[in-house]
């Protein structure tokens, strides 16, 4: 069973959606009590940090999300959901993050649109190639992005793959239990599905 | 570089897809979701519905049509017509609506783009705006609103301004005088709104060959909106991509080709 965390703002369901069309039970969750007998976390994004945080907070769900990443299952955080992984961001001063990766959320800078509003390609990283969750969509792969601001994690190992937009855009992470990327992946067609299809799969069969 | 997204345009009507479907195979005729499907398939990057009908009874069935797209395409869909408050956007976005695109309605209440904008967020609010060429004009086109039925004595260079003002997150320019003619998109019209407004821009109305969709991209659009020529088939998506890729422009290309 996935959870996807449903913190009340914006459109949310998308993800369970894609986890619906492959067919993989999945619930929302709207409290700390329904993390009970979930393999798998999903944390969807859509807004700003500040909010995202508040939110997650009344409702008692950041203090579930650290709990459950403790226990060493998988997490999957898309877009705000992967930026509130993080100490804090420039979108927001003075919230916290949820400090599970130690760096910053920086505003996106160039020469170049905000939002980032677009279809973007993905590389990854040479030490990523064999990673579970990206290993069988290619050398590159397209990807829908829709933010203003991106993580700047200190260790930089963490980095599975990145965009070019204005800069290298850190696309895709992996610490341990804890993956996030800053796509939208329940929006990008079948390379989406399929990297969702690789989410699942790894939290049915471990091995991270 | 942005990459230029190619967005075929489905007018809805009772639920029902009404435009140029007449050569569409007959398996998607007709219906949103099996059209859209078939769309993500083949390497659109987003989709549009405008509802055609958009009275207050066929609300309903409007809505019904987004959930169920929304459970079996995973592209970002913009849904508009008839969209007059908050409310009416919330429940498009709850059904499973990306974007909202406001047209008559925000002319007539330019609030509606900035409320729209700071409730869910102003990369949700399209505004569509249809203009017509009017040398009476300082900048020589006027809005229409209604579908194209009324004019509003607004010049288009000022009402786009004022979007952006608005916090709105993209513009979709429809040119009535080019929409079903086939001759390409008004680049001038394309080239001086770029120069107006940062905002994301889409294209509308007009295409007829491949080389069109390359003069928009020309004219500055970031989204190059099609509806007839997909629906006839008379170009598969892949062929416009490539074309675009053909001449220098970044577009995603990683969905099979049919």
């Amino acid at each position: 069973m996935i959870g996807v965390v449903d913190y009340g703002i914006g459109n949310l369901t998308s993800a369970k959606k894609s986890l619906d069309y492959l067919g993989v039970d999945s619930k929302l969750l709207t409290s700390k009590e329904n993390f009970k007998s979930i393999d798998g976390l999903v944390l969807p994004g859509v807004g700003a940090f500040g909010p995202t945080m508040t939110a997650l907070e009344q409702k008692g769900l950041a203090e579930a999300i650290v709990e459950y990443v403790a226990q060493g299952k998988p997490y999957l955080g898309i877009c705000v959901g992967m930026q509130v992984l993080f100490d804090s961001s420039e979108e927001n001063p003075g919230q916290n993050g949820l400090s599970l990766i130690q760096g910053k959320v920086k505003k996106l800078s160039g020469e170049i649109r905000i939002p980032q509003m677009q279809w973007n390609q993905v590389f990854p990283k040479s030490e990523f190639t064999e990673d579970k969750l990206i290993e069988n969509l290619g050398d590159s792969f397209w990807m829908y992005f829709l933010h203003s601001y991106s993580v700047c994690p200190i260790d930089e190992s963490v980095v599975g793959a990145v965009c070019e937009y204005g800069g290298e855009i850190v696309s895709y992470l992996n610490k341990d239990n804890i993956f996030a990327v800053q796509f939208h992946p329940e929006k990008s067609s079948s390379a989406g599905l399929q990297f969702m299809s690789n989410f699942v799969n790894l939290c049915r069969t471990g091995g991270f | 570089m942005q990459t230029v997204r190619i967005i075929p345009c489905l007018d809805v009507d009772h639920g029902q897809v009404v435009k140029g479907i007449n050569f569409v195979d007959l398996t998607h005729a007709g219906d949103p979701v099996k059209l859209s499907k078939f769309y993500d398939e083949t390497g659109a990057d987003e989709l549009v519905y405008l509802d055609i009908t958009a009275s207050s009874e066929e609300r309903n069935i409007l809505l019904d049509v987004v959930e169920r797209t929304a459970e079996q395409v995973f592209i970002p869909l913009t849904v508009g017509g008839g969209i007059r408050s908050k409310e009416d956007a919330r429940l498009l976005l709850r059904k499973g609506a990306d974007k909202i695109s406001v047209n008559s309605a925000a002319v007539k209440n330019p609030q509606l783009i900035s409320d729209i904008a700071a409730e869910f967020g102003n990369q949700c609010v399209v505004v569509a705006i249809d203009v017509k060429a009017n040398p009476k004009f300082q900048s020589g086109y006027e809005v229409f609103i209604n579908g194209g039925r009324t004019p509003t004595s607004k010049d288009a260079l000022d009402w786009v301004k004022t979007c952006e003002d608005l916090n709105a997150g993209e513009l979709l320019i429809t040119s009535m005088d080019k929409d079903g003619t086939k001759s390409g998109y008004d680049l001038d019209l394309l080239v001086s709104i770029r120069a107006s407004v940062k905002l994301p821009l889409i294209a509308s109305g007009g295409v007829g060959t491949l080389k069109d969709f390359v003069d928009g991209a020309q004219a500055g659009a970031d989204g190059l909106l099609a509806a007839s020529v997909f629906h006839y088939r008379e170009f598969t998506i892949s062929q416009v991509k490539d074309e675009l890729i053909n001449n220098g422009y970044k577009v995603r290309r990683d969905a099979v080709a049919k």
